[in-house]
């Protein structure tokens, strides 16, 4: 069953009066439920501006996009946060954790925007560091923890909400390849559970592990592989 | 739930604060001046005004105070009564009393008083002293209370008994450690028994609070107006100024009191015009008192004084609202990042807005919430600061400076110091978190 699909969609940046980027020309592309999909290309491909448009941080400029059923190429940006909030989960290159809160405080957040109480919100952060092997470095700020454990908060943070779907960008580009590994690992065990993830990555060993390639250049999908 | 998730925002925002407790601390600092401002000047103005009111409304609110004013002297009239001084022949008369009696409508009560400057012997101590002719009501009309023994009865008045009560200070000296009450003292050459006691009520126009000299209610004593008239005779020699003078006056001073405020100044029209008509209009010896229209010229300056301190506390809470925003506009760049991050992680727009405006609320209500008390602390330290300098410099005044000893902190002033601040936080916090709702999430999230 199809979970999101992107129906000749394009992303236009405007920089100024009349110069105009076309990050993406068309893109059509369908994720399936549980699918784990690793999107590759070259640098300013338009893999990024992919993943912010599936993750509704942007709106596209033309197409649609359907995500679990909803067309959401027209919501607002309320609209657009409540679906982000509820039904995206993000990873990031460089984690993007708030540095003045501890690792609990930071998967706490999207439970805080989902209007979860207190008490039920920090249960649920804890269970989530356990899952991800955070241990007794929970109670840390991230500049305590070394990159492996931040990104390992970034993901308990993106699966708080029970998204239908987990978006990384480069998860582990500011990793060694050991650390990248044991992030890795998580993803996969994550898919084998029924997760649905899209991992954007520059690594043909990365790819390899996911269960189909999407291959991007010049703002269009050139190639799609299965694994 | 919004409660809930208010309290949330809320520890937020006081979360963040104390990240920067310095940084807090001195963005609070302008507010707190603020708010001092407003709370010190209006308790010390409605400490002046109140204590200028108390004065007078001790001349009665709904009175109307006729008085005998000596005439310049060059214009003097000689009477050949005396022996080489000149006498003047001046001032209000019962037939004036009269006059006014049966033509003002609605006049309570008529109070002809006489003011005779004499010294009050007791053994062998003596004071100078001022004898005030009365009638019993007078305790009515100027809200006289006797401390000890009894006022003045008709009685007195009608047997023209040599009765007298005493104000505090002349009991005070006269008979200290005593009991005056049942004394014989001299006025004159005139033993009066003395049958009661005032408590002490100080000085009538201390601070301004009746235009004219000020007078000394503690140094007076009170006599029937028919003893008064009878011994002391209408023409008084002072010879306390040195050389004999002569004055011949019937009555010093003539109240009326009417039943409501609205009626004040209609029958103080009808008073003038009478005096007017019966009187030497190129020669005046009369003015007409009252009360009731020095109380609503006082209401004016108080509010002048209040639009005065207002404005110097809506600069410095101006200034307060400027460093808040300020210090806030450079967290909003500083915590770019952060708002990314809460944007991609489902904060709406107004969550944001309402984290960073909670800030600025928090900060300010704190600010003001110390600086009421702080405010408070200092109005009552101005009035102590300026007596102390008064005293050093051997400045005078120090009547003026009383007024000034109480000041009170309203209820009104507080809320109005509080809403100010918790405006000047909504105010000054308005346009950095539109700022900061406003951000492109994938911008924000990119930045360094
Ligand atoms: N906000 C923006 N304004 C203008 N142009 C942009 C913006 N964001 C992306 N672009 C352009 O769109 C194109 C696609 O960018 P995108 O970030 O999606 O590439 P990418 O495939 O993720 O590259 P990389 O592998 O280097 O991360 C690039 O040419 C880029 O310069
Ligand atoms: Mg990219």
């Amino acid at each position: 069953m199809s979970l999101a699909q992107l129906v000749d969609l394009r992303k236009v940046y405007r920089m100024g009066a009349d110069v105009e980027v076309v990050a993406l020309r068309s893109i059509n592309l369908t994720i399936d439920e549980g699918q784990y999909l690793a999107i590759m290309g070259p640098s300013g491909s338009g893999k990024s501006t992919i993943l912010n448009l599936v993750g509704c941080l942007d709106r596209p400029s033309g197409g649609r996009y359907i995500l679990g059923g909803q067309d959401v190429s027209g919501l607002s940006d309320g609209e657009l946060s409540e679906v982000r909030g509820r039904r995206i989960g993000f990873v990031f290159q460089s984690f993007n954790l708030i540095p003045q809160l501890t690792a609990l405080d930071n998967i706490e957040v999207p439970l805080f925007y989902q209007r979860m109480h207190r008490r039920e919100r920090r249960r649920r952060a804890q269970e989530l560091a356990e899952r991800v092997g955070l241990g007794p470095r929970a109670r840390h700020k991230p500049a305590e923890l070394s990159g492996g454990e931040q990104q390992r908060v970034a993901i308990a943070r993106a699966l708080a909400n029970d998204p239908l779907i987990i978006l990384a960008d480069e998860p582990t580009g500011n990793l060694d390849s050991r650390t990248g590994q044991e992030i890795l690992a998580i993803f996969d065990d994550l898919s084998s559970r029924g997760r649905t993830l899209i991992i954007v990555t520059h690594d043909e060993s990365v790819g390899r592990r996911t269960h189909s390639i999407v291959r991007v250049a010049d703002g269009v999908v050139v190639g799609h592989e299965k694994n | 739930m919004l409660s809930l998730k208010t309290t949330e925002t809320l520890r937020l925002g006081v979360e963040s604060l104390l990240l920067h407790p310095a940084r807090s601390i001195l963005t609070m600092l302008g507010i707190l001046f603020g708010v001092c401002a407003v709370i010190a000047t209006l308790s010390v103005v409605e400490g002046i005004s109140r204590k200028m009111q108390e004065e007078v409304l001790k001349m009665g609110a709904t009175n109307i105070i006729v008085q005998a004013v000596r005439p310049a002297e060059s214009q003097s009239t000689t009477a050949g009564s005396g022996s080489g001084g000149a006498a003047i022949m001046y001032g209000l008369t019962y037939e004036d009393a009269e006059r006014i009696q049966s033509s003002v409508a609605g006049a309570d009560v008529i109070v002809p008083a006489r003011r005779i400057r004499t010294t009050a012997r007791y053994f062998t101590r003596r004071t100078r002293v001022e004898i005030l002719g009365t009638v019993p009501w007078y305790a009515d009309t100027y809200r006289i209370e006797v401390e000890r023994g009894r006022w003045l009865t008709p009685l007195d008045l009608h047997k023209t008994d040599n009765v007298c009560v005493l104000g505090a200070a002349v009991a005070r000296d006269l008979m200290p450690r005593m009991e005056p009450v049942g004394q014989t003292l001299w006025l004159g050459e005139y033993a009066y028994r003395v049958v009661g006691v005032l408590g002490a009520r100080g000085m009538s126009g201390a601070s301004g609070g009746l235009g004219g000299k000020t007078e000394d209610f503690d140094r007076v004593i009170y006599v029937p107006l028919t003893a008064a008239s009878r011994r002391f005779g209408e023409v008084l020699v002072d010879r306390a100024a040195g050389m004999n003078s002569f004055e011949v006056c019937e009555l010093h001073e003539i109240t009326v009191k009417v039943a409501e405020a609205e009626q004040v100044r209609p029958a103080a029209r009808i008073i003038t015009h009478l005096l007017e008509k019966f009187h030497d209009t190129a020669r005046p010896d009369w003015a007409v008192r009252v009360p009731l229209e020095r109380l609503e010229a006082l209401e004016r300056t108080k509010w002048l004084f209040v639009v005065l301190g207002a404005s110097i506390a809506a600069i410095s809470l101006l200034v307060g609202g400027i460093g808040i925003m300020n210090i806030m506009l450079a967290s909003v760049t500083e915590r770019t990042r952060e708002i990314g991050i809460r944007r991609a992680m489902g904060a709406k727009r107004k969550d944001i807005v309402q984290q960073f405006l909670v800030e600025t609320v928090v900060l300010s209500t704190l600010g003001g919430a110390v600086g009421v008390p702080v405010g408070a602390g200092l109005a009552t330290l101005i009035p102590w600061g300026l007596t102390k300098a008064a005293a050093t410099l051997g400045v005078g005044g120090e009547a003026a400076l009383a007024g000034l000893a109480q000041t009170v902190v309203t209820p009104g002033a507080v809320i109005l110091a509080l809403g100010t601040s918790v405006f000047v936080g909504v105010a000054s916090g308005v346009y950095p978190a539109y700022r900061a709702s406003m951000m492109d999430p994938i911008r924000a999230l990119r930045h360094e």
